[in-house]
């Protein structure tokens, strides 16, 4: 039978940055994907934030293929046909960047393949193998293979961290699915429609376009296209009236979008879960010869207005790599000896952003954030700038919308708001 | 937008940016397996009353058919397992290496 030293199951941000991490430290790792080439099953909404990656493998991101630095950030409100806008600019820090995973994770994994870990495509993980009731292998496309150690950086749908016992089957409250369309537009025309240089980009969050299903749209700019997506709880989800794909052509058809997406190409539509449980649903990250990373793992937190997922799946991975590499010194892969993970997870951005927005699911789980909210700011402006026949004092019609807003559960929201964020 | 105008009904030619699920699945690429990767239980289909399946699918492969049971067509699947969270009388798994979708922009 095979032996390697590390198997890492998955070439994604966390497979790849873990093997990229063991191979530079002379640790034999083979890393096993199910698509034609890394990236071929790998989706995101777009965007990765730039400054937690600044302590892991920092030089590598200078040479990345981002797609644009954020520059321009917008949130805008809707309600049917009238949307309100804010805009925040800020040019001279380079924050968070747009990414395409086709792209990237290509480039990424011949970087990992040149610092000398092998990449083998088209492979279905099934599987592990045991001996004396310890992991000590898997089986992939029917084949057994022998490791050291198994890292597990397959995605949210990790079906194989629920064979090993450390993950449960899933509850639809823990998790949102998004769906993206990929739409082409000149390097020119997203330049001058959404007002930024070459290489700078925007990101526009939307609040009201999912009905009063718990969720958003996005509009992330790329080099050469944008994506357009929607994000949507899936328990909340269960209970909407429309099928979820109707939910971005009619996102895509307010008069806002229209314009800005006006004869562009769409090039590609893909979905993806995101688990979002938080702290709360974090499972323990390994067992003797066996850690998760990543979306796996459950690394992932919405925060309301910034989703995180990418900058962690690559520090986990990193810190996987570590956990390994001192296994590895006192040749011990026991359970004991990887518990070392948790606590390098733990202690890093990871574990605090965890803990810090440990009560955002039950924050966000409030209906109203979805439609009244959004609905009140557009009518809101909308008595403002409206004038029709006798235009009546500015005091007046702000009052008449401020009246709708005061309620019990609205001040409570406001006391919940000042205590979360 | 390269989508087939036939395909298009009456009340979707008056929305010209309107794109059917077929048209954005039509842009994909995938190397359909002749097997399915996801089976639904058909008993317990039957006798499900929630059928959440119908509207949760981003790739809306489940449908009712002219009975009124639901049809599961795996061809087109986005594999994101929204399904699989959804629904727990699924057999669920990926395709076989180098089936499936295979993402280009991701």
């Amino acid at each position: 039978m095979e032996h390697v030293e590390a198997v890492v199951v998955g070439a994604g941000l966390s497979g790849l940055s873990c093997a990229y991490s063991l191979a530079n430290r002379g640790i034999e790792t083979i890393v096993l994907e199910r698509g034609d080439y890394a990236g071929a099953k790998n989706v995101s909404g777009g965007r990765i934030y730039l400054f937690p990656l600044s302590e892991y493998l920092p030089d590598l991101w200078r040479e990345a293929p981002f797609e644009r630095y954020i520059t321009r950030e917008r949130l805008t409100f809707l309600s049917q046909k009238k949307s309100s806008t804010f805009e925040f600019e800020n040019s001279g820090e380079r924050q968070s960047a747009t990414i395409l995973r086709g792209r990237f994770d290509r480039w990424f994994s011949e970087v990992v393949t040149e610092k000398g870990a092998l990449i083998v495509p088209q492979m279905v993980v099934e599987d592990f193998i045991y001996e004396n009731n310890e992991i000590c292998g898997v089986i992939a496309n029917g084949d057994e293979m022998q490791c050291d150690v198994i890292v597990l950086s397959d995605g949210a749908n990790s079906l194989l961290a629920e064979k090993s016992g450390l993950r449960t089957v899933s509850n639809p409250q823990d998790y949102a699915v998004g769906i993206k369309e990929l739409i082409e537009l000149p390097e020119k025309v997203i330049n001058d429609r959404f007002n930024v240089r070459e290489g700078e980009g925007a990101a526009n969050l939307f609040l009201g376009a999912t009905h009063d299903v718990e969720g958003g749209g996005f509009l992330y700019t790329n080099r050469a296209s944008v994506s357009l997506g929607v994000v949507a709880k899936i328990s909340s989800l269960t209970k909407a009236s429309l099928e979820f794909h109707q939910f971005i052509e009619e996102f895509r058809e307010l008069p806002y979008l229209e314009r800005l997406l006006e004869g562009g190409e769409i090039a590609e539509y893909s979905a993806h879960l995101i688990p979002e449980g938080g702290f709360s649903s974090m499972p323990r990250l390994h067992r003797e010869h066996l850690l998760l990373a990543g979306d796996a793992a459950g690394l992932c937190l919405n925060m309301g207005f910034t989703v995180k997922g990418m900058d962690y799946a690559i520090a986990s991975g990193v810190l996987a790599a570590q956990a390994i590499w001192k296994a590895k010194k006192r040749n011990d892969f026991s359970s004991s000896s990887l518990s070392q993970y948790d606590r390098l997870i733990g202690d890093s951005f990871i574990g605090k952003d965890m803990k810090s927005f440990r009560n955002m699911p039950r924050f966000l789980g409030n209906e109203r954030m979805y439609e009244f909210y959004p609905h009140f700011v557009c009518d809101a402006f909308e008595s403002i700038f409206s004038v029709k026949k006798e235009k009546e004092k500015l005091s007046t019609s702000l009052w008449r919308e401020v009246r709708k807003l005061v309620s019990l559960k609205t001040a409570r929201d406001a006391i919940e708001a000042v205590r979360f964020l | 937008m390269n989508i087939s105008e036939d395909k298009k009904s009456s009340a979707e030619q008056e929305r010209p940016s309107f794109l059917t699920i077929e048209a954005r699945l039509g842009v994909n690429v995938f190397k359909v397996d002749k097997e399915r990767h996801i089976v639904p239980k058909e008993e317990e289909c039957k006798v499900c009353t929630a059928r959440h399946c119908l509207y949760v699918c981003p790739a809306h492969l489940y449908t009712l058919d002219k009975e009124g049971l639901i049809a599961f067509n795996h061809e087109g699947c986005l594999e994101c397992g929204t399904c699989r969270i959804t629904c727990l009388h699924l057999a669920w798994n990926f395709p076989k290496g180098g089936y499936g979708v295979q993402y280009r922009f991701g």
